[in-house]
Order: structure tokens, then C-alpha cells, then sequence
């Protein structure tokens, strides 16, 4: 399946929510939208799910607009939005079965379903209880059972790892690597980047509406920051205040933060570049035992590719 | 089955509250009834024959006021907690209709409905059993409630369903459940007078309840249907045959009834209020949409100008629907103008008589139009704007439209004028004083009933003027604006964006 959101725009009344929004991905993507608060996450995921209606623009799934076929893309699209259900008058089970029911499941087609969803995100054993009662991380399984009732092919989470303990958000970041190498195309919106790096294939970051940059998660950060980032680390008994000079005295060095017994350096340019970064740092006598080359960091490309803005 | 009558169902088991109430129900209809019998046992221990009578009085005093306010009130307030701006329509992401949502909440609506009348029969029976009322009374009576019930249910189903805040919500709940009010006493006291073989208001009457539940029903369907071509073309259209179709019985009673009676003249009237309640559900669904027409609407224009503005009142947006229900609201007040004249010279029956309680809904739905549109012209102050402060707007806009309502009232106070001459609190609450007065003064309550009139209209008036701007801004983007195909909206909340796509910016990931 391939999703393409082709220039979207939505506006309301004099602000535009977004703005010629355009970006593809396919099954077995598991998609990181990123953008600050007010960016224009939410009001694009509720157009993909059918919910909201863009001012101009489309989203294709497999060449098939959902404006023209929107009933089709119910079908192919799980949506979980923003906010978890809490009622004391339906349990676990009904709410799930109500939803697969809703999609036109019957019978032991919805049993079968019912009872798949609820093994995978383990909501089987506690089924029988009002939602209510059921803590944030348990309610976030529940609202995903719901969204996987009816086996869809695109997933939309907004949000999802809100709120959530660090195991639950584990546990779930298990559960969505598993829909991604199930072959579902996962978009998913989320502040924790940390937890968005290591769970997503590729990055789509917005901001005003607007797209910044998107990609491969490596990609993106080698276009916003080309350079190389190193964690150095000095000889005992050197002050780690000498190796930060001696970094940013040295050419082509960017940035040198003091991170812990590490300092991160920022440094333009590949290998040779740190080959003689670290020949320059021995001739001056400044004596390095340890130095790392360090994958790119999602916080670092948000943080140099947004600016804060909201529409 | 409907898996939404299922839910509801299932929620309706479990739920502490209905349970309760239910219980609750069954018990003081017991206390009630143990209670009658014991006052109405002489002295030689024997029931009076007039017992049953008197238990059935109290039953109907019970259940009017449940059926009328507590089932639809329960239906309105889980619809408010579900459904409402900025929260993720989940069911609308679903393979469910727009129309299976609403029959599955009205199916659940009558269930609870049968469950207190299920409640109440024993209760009923009984009282026939102690003599005083026949079965047929008791049938019929409890058909009636069960009718009044089941419109009430689909109002509540409808104003739940609107896209306004939850408060504005319950502020118009309220202001629609006044009215019911007296309809729920008369139903519970006055059901002696009435004659259940008078089948020329009877008919009328079932005729209207239908009409109502059929327009209320297509409403809640367009309102919680996710954005589509255009969906309220159809249901206007439909609203707009309904409407002929009642002028058609009004003009052919008017004109060959036995109008040497005032019965005529009260089924012309009645039948008139319909209006009213017609325009005050048009208005607050309009009112509740969007600005401007949308994208889909745009597409979807026929080229000639002239289609364009006749279709204009029947497409999707807050001002084509105001249109709309303007439209039907001076075609309602002139019927009844017509009807009135028709009356009198036909019958000599007071105008009041004629035109009143049609009057008196137009004057009271008058003063919610002018609220909602109150409502939005706070809404567009800037501050407010930027906030989207939905509540504020809507609880604003009523408080200085109640405080309107009641200003003929507070300038009476303390001053040396006749106390006829303000009978009619609150646009037209009293009816039972009404009734009264009307063959005693009946100068006083007509004088009141114009002031209101002229009152709320102009109240309206300025609420039109407020919105005059976003109206013909509309009315221009929907009749002159160029064809919008392929590009964006130029409507009032589009109209900032350029009608063909920037160059692409395609990122693929």
C-alpha cells in the first residue's frame, strides 16, 4: 500500500493548519511526524482518517483519493487518536467488539477478531473490566485493539506514548515495531523523540503547517547537520575543561558540550575530518583514550530544523 | 441488530443511574398508589368508586415528567459526553452510517422509553381494576405519552448532535425543555378534558409528531456525518415539501372547515407552531456548521448565476442555512397572518386565538436565532477568536438574550400599570394562565404577546446585522466567486488561500 499526502491545506478561518503539506510512504514504514505544539500533526491525521475535510489537497491510498472514496478508506485505516476512552458502563471486550461490529464484522468473523486483537496487545486478560477502571498504559492497549479490529492496512496513532510509564511505553514500542514488520504502514505522531528514533524507519517533520524535512531517520539528520558528531573522551587526570578548548580551538569544529566523562563534539566533515581532528588533538598534548563516532540524534534535528513557530 | 442499539443497550444494563431510577420509579409509583387507596377508603372500609381515577391521576403526573424529560435527558447527556468540537469523531472513522449511529441511539432512546412505560403498566392496569378510568382511556393515553416521548427523544438526539460546546449544548437543551414544561403538566392534569375521539386533532396532532421525528432524525443523520458532497441538500429539500405539504392542510381547513367552531382554528394553529419548530431546528443545525460554503460544495455549483442563488438556501454552510430558515420563518408568520384573517372573518374568533400559540413559538424561537447568531458574532471578536472561546461566546450570547427576554417584565416592576398587561413570562411559558386570561382580558395578553413579538424580532434584527458580513461574503463565494475545481476554497473561512496549488514540495520518505 502507498500513502501519499499530495498539498494538503487546511484553514481555519485566517490560520492555515497546514500548509501544502506533501509527503509518501509505504507498508512496512513505520513513520516518526514530528513537529512542535499547534505544527499541524493532529489536523493532518484526522484528514488521512477521513475525519476532517482539507481546504485543498489530497491523500491518495494505493492512487485512490479518501475524498472520493472515503467509505474504501475507512476500511483500509485504524486511527487512534489523542485521548483514551473512559466510560464505567462498557468493559474492555464490549468496547472492541462494538468497534469490530462497526466495521461490519460478524458472527465468527468477529470473534476471531475480537480475540486476535486482544492476545496481541494483551488485552485478553482483563477483558472483563469497565474502562474505567483500567490504568492509562491499559487503555492505550485498549484504544489500539480497538484501531486493529478490523485488520487495517494504515495505522494513524496521534500520540500515542502520552502519559504512559516508561514499560508501558516500552511494551508499546514493542507492539508497534511488531505492525511494521507485520507490513502495516505505521504513521505516528509523538514529543518523545528518543522513543519515536527507535521505533520509526523514517522522520516526517513539520512546523506551521509546513514541511521542514523527511526521510530516513539518518538521512534527515545528515541533510539538517552534514557533519560528523563525536563523544571524546580525556585521560584521567586531564581537566575536562582542556579537551572542550583544545576541541573548539581546533578547524572544523562546531560545537563541544561537556556531556557526563564525555565531551560531544560537532565537527564538519567524514572520516578523514576526525582522523585529523584527533592527530591535531595528540600534537597538542591533549590525550584522548576514548572517541566515538555517534549516531545521529533525532532531539539535535528537531532542535535545528524547527524554530518553535506554531501557526 | 444495530451494533449501536447493542452498545447502548448493553450500557444501559449496567448503568447504576437507569437502574435506579427505575427502581426508584417502581417504588413511588407503589407509595404513590398504597397512599390513594388509603385516603380514598371510607369509612365502612370500602374504595370510593372514583379510585382509580385518582391513582391513575397521580401515575400520569409521575410518568409525564419522566418520559418528557428525564429519558431524553439521559439520551442528550450521553450524546454530549461522545460527541462534540475538536473531539475525534471516532465513529465516524468507522464502516457505520451516519444513519445507523442515530437509528441505533433512537432505538436505545425507545427501549428506555418502553422500560418506564413497561414500569408504569402494572401501575395503569391497576387503576383501571379500582374503577373510575376504562381501558381504552388508559391505552390510548399511554400511546400519546409514548409519542410525546419518542419526539422528545429525537429533539434531544438532534441538539446533542449539534457542533457546538457541550454548555451552549445544554444552555439550548434547557431553553427547549421550557417549553415542554406546561405540555408535561397538561399531560398529567389535563388529560380529563380531553376528548379521545376527536379524531380531527388527534390525527393532526400524530401527523405533526411524525413530520417532527421524520426532520429530526435527517438533522442528527447530516450533523454527525463526516464531511460529504453536500449533505444537507437532500433534507432540505424534503424539510421544504414537508412544509408545502402542512401549508396545503392549512389552507384547505382554513377554507372549507367548520370554521363556526374554534376547534378549526386551534388544529390551524397548531398546526402552524410547526413551523416554528421547524425553523428553530434548521437554524441551530446551520448555525452550528462552519462558516462559508465548503470545498465539496464549491465543486459541486451549477454554472449559471441564477441556479446558483436559488440553490443557495439549500446547501451546506451557517448563512446559506440561515437563509434558509429566515425563509421559512416570514413564510410561517405570513401563513399565520393569513390564517388569523381567515379566521376572523369566517368565525369572528380573536386573533389571539387564532394566531397565539403559533405566535408565541415563532416570538420564543426568535430569541434563540437570535442568541445563536449573537453567539457567533461574539465569536468573531478578535481576542476571542484567536482563543476560540466557544463557551464564553454561547453562555454570553444567552445570558443577554434571557436578560432581553425579560426586560418588558423588569420595567414593570414598581410601576402603577395594570398587572394584566405582563402575564406572558418568558415568551409564552404560561400557558395555563393564558388559557385563563384569554376569556377574561383578552386585550392584556395580546398587547404582551406584539410587545414580545416586536422584542424578539428586533433582537433578531440586530443579530442579522452582525452577521450581515460573513452573509454576503458567503453569498458572494457561493454565486459569483469562479469555479473552484481543482484548487481551493474561495469561501469565507477559505479565502485566504490561492485557488491553484503552490509548487510541490514532495518529500518522500
Amino acid at each position: 500500500m502507498k500513502i501519499e499526502v499530495q498539498h494538503l491545506t487546511r484553514v481555519f478561518g485566517k490560520a492555515k493548519a497546514v500548509d501544502d503539506l506533501s509527503f509518501s510512504f509505504s507498508s512496512g514504514d513505520v513513520v516518526g511526524f514530528v513537529g512542535p505544539n499547534g505544527a499541524g500533526k493532529t489536523t493532518t491525521m484526522n484528514i488521512m482518517a477521513t475525519l476532517d475535510e482539507p481546504t485543498a489537497g489530497d491523500v491518495l491510498l494505493d492512487g485512490r483519493s479518501i475524498l472520493d472514496y472515503p467509505d474504501e478508506a475507512r476500511r483500509r485505516i485504524g486511527f487512534m487518536p489523542d485521548g483514551l476512552p473512559s466510560r464505567s458502563d462498557i468493559t474492555a471486550h464490549e468496547y472492541v467488539d462494538f468497534y469490530g461490529r462497526a466495521f461490519g464484522l460478524r458472527r465468527q468473523a468477529l470473534a476471531d477478531a475480537v480475540a486476535r486483537v486482544e492476545d496481541f496487545t494483551g488485552v485478553s486478560p482483563i477483558r472483563d473490566k469497565v474502562l474505567s477502571a483500567l490504568s492509562k498504559g491499559m487503555k492505550q492497549r485498549v484504544s489500539l485493539a480497538r484501531a486493529l479490529v478490523h485488520d487495517p492496512e494504515l495505522l494513524i496513532m496521534d500520540e500515542p506514548a502520552n502519559g504512559l510509564d516508561p514499560r508501558a511505553r516500552i511494551e508499546l514500542r514493542e507492539l508497534v515495531k511488531v505492525l511494521g514488520e507485520q507490513g502495516k504502514a505505521v504513521l505516528v505522531s509523538s514529543h518523545i523523540l528518543t522513543e519515536l528514533a527507535e521505533m520509526c524507519t523514517s522522520v516526517v517533520i513539520i512546523e506551521k503547517g509546513r514541511l521542514l524535512s523527511g526521510g530516513d531517520i539518518g538521512e534527515v539528520a545528515r541533510k539538517a547537520d552534514p557533519g560528523t558528531h563525536l563523544s571524546l573522551r580525556a585521560a584521567a587526570g586531564t581537566p575536562q575543561d582542556a579537551l572542550v578548548r583544545a576541541l573548539l580551538e581546533s578547524p572544523g569544529v562546531t560545537r563541544a558540550v561537556p556531556r557526563g566523562p564525555f565531551v560531544s563534539a560537532a565537527l564538519e566533515g567524514g572520516e578523514e575530518a576526525v582522523s585529523a581532528l584527533l592527530s591535531s588533538l595528540f600534537s597538542r598534548g591533549v590525550p584522548v583514550v576514548e572517541c566515538r563516532v555517534e549516531a545521529a540524534n533525532l532531539e539535535d534535528v528537531f532542535m535545528n530544523v524547527t524554530k518553535g513557530d506554531i501557526a | 441488530m444495530n451494533p449501536v442499539t447493542l452498545k447502548e443497550l448493553r450500557q444501559l444494563t449496567r448503568s447504576r443511574t437507569i437502574a435506579g431510577a427505575i427502581v426508584g420509579f417502581f417504588l413511588v409509583q407503589l407509595l404513590a398508589a398504597a397512599l390513594v387507596v388509603v385516603a380514598e377508603t371510607n369509612s365502612h372500609g370500602a374504595l370510593d368508586d372514583d379510585c382509580g381515577e385518582m391513582v391513575f391521576a397521580w401515575l400520569a403526573a409521575l410518568l409525564g415528567p419522566i418520559l418528557a424529560f428525564v429519558v431524553p435527558g439521559n439520551i442528550f447527556s450521553r450524546l454530549v459526553s461522545e460527541h462534540g468540537p475538536g473531539r475525534a469523531e471516532l465513529l465516524a472513522a468507522t464502516a457505520l452510517r451516519p444513519s445507523a449511529l442515530v437509528d441505533g441511539k433512537i432505538r436505545s432512546g425507545l427501549a428506555m422509553v418502553a422500560l418506564f412505560l413497561a414500569g408504569a403498566l402494572p401501575f395503569l392496569l391497576c387503576s383501571y381494576l379500582l374503577g373510575g378510568v376504562d381501558v381504552l382511556f388508559v391505552l390510548s393515553w399511554t400511546l400519546a405519552v409514548a409519542v410525546c416521548a419518542s419526539t422528545a427523544v429525537h429533539l434531544s438526539l438532534f441538539l446533542g448532535s449539534l457542533r457546538l460546546s457541550a454548555p451552549f449544548r445544554w444552555c439550548i437543551w434547557a431553553f427547549c425543555a421550557i417549553p415542554c414544561i406546561p405540555f408535561a403538566v397538561l399531560s398529567a392534569t389535563g388529560y380529563e378534558e380531553l376528548d379521545w375521539n376527536e379524531w380531527d386533532w388527534i390525527l393532526p396532532m400524530a401527523g405533526l409528531f411524525v413530520t417532527a421525528n421524520f426532520l429530526l432524525r435527517g438533522l442528527a443523520i447530516a450533523l454527525v456525518a463526516p464531511p460529504a458532497t453536500d449533505r444537507v441538500r437532500p433534507l432540505r429539500l424534503t424539510a421544504a415539501a414537508l412544509w408545502l405539504a402542512w401549508l396545503a392542510v392549512i389552507v384547505l381547513l382554513s377554507l372549507h372547515g367548520n370554521t363556526g367552531t374554534s376547534s378549526v382554528v386551534e388544529d390551524i394553529v397548531m398546526l402552524l407552531s410547526f413551523a416554528g419548530v421547524e425553523v428553530l431546528a434548521l437554524a441551530a443545525f446551520d448555525l452550528s456548521s462552519p462558516s462559508g460554503p465548503t470545498r465539496r460544495v464549491l465543486l459541486d455549483r451549477p454554472k449559471s448565476r441564477l441556479r446558483r442563488l436559488l440553490r443557495f438556501p439549500f446547501t451546506t454552510g451557517a448563512e446559506s442555512g440561515l437563509a434558509f430558515a429566515l425563509l421559512f420563518f416570514g413564510a410561517g408568520a405570513a401563513v399565520a397572518g393569513v390564517a388569523a384573517f381567515l379566521a376572523r372573518t369566517r368565525a369572528s374568533v380573536s386573533w389571539i386565538d387564532a394566531v397565539g400559540p403559533s405566535l408565541a413559538a415563532h416570538v420564543l424561537w426568535a430569541y434563540l436565532l437570535a442568541a445563536l447568531l449573537l453567539a457567533r458574532a461574539i465569536l468573531r471578536i478578535p481576542p476571542l477568536a484567536r482563543r476560540n472561546a466557544q463557551r464564553f461566546s454561547a453562555i454570553g450570547a444567552l445570558a443577554i438574550v434571557g436578560i432581553a427576554m425579560l426586560v418588558p417584565n423588569l420595567l414593570a416592576i414598581g410601576n402603577d400599570i395594570d398587572p394584566d398587561l405582563f402575564p406572558f413570562n418568558l415568551a409564552g411559558i404560561d400557558f395555563d394562565d393564558w388559557i385563563k386570561r384569554t376569556s377574561t382580558h383578552p386585550g392584556g395578553l395580546g398587547d404582551n404577546l406584539l410587545f414580545h413579538a416586536r422584542w424578539a424580532v428586533s433582537a433578531l434584527l440586530v443579530g442579522l446585522l452582525l452577521h450581515a458580513r460573513p452573509f454576503l461574503r458567503s453569498l458572494r463565494a457561493y454565486v459569483l466567486a469562479p469555479d473552484a475545481r481543482g484548487g481551493a476554497a474561495p469561501g469565507t473561512s477559505t479565502s485566504s488561500t490561492s485557488s491553484t496549488p503552490s509548487t510541490p514540495s514532495t518529500s518522500s520518505t
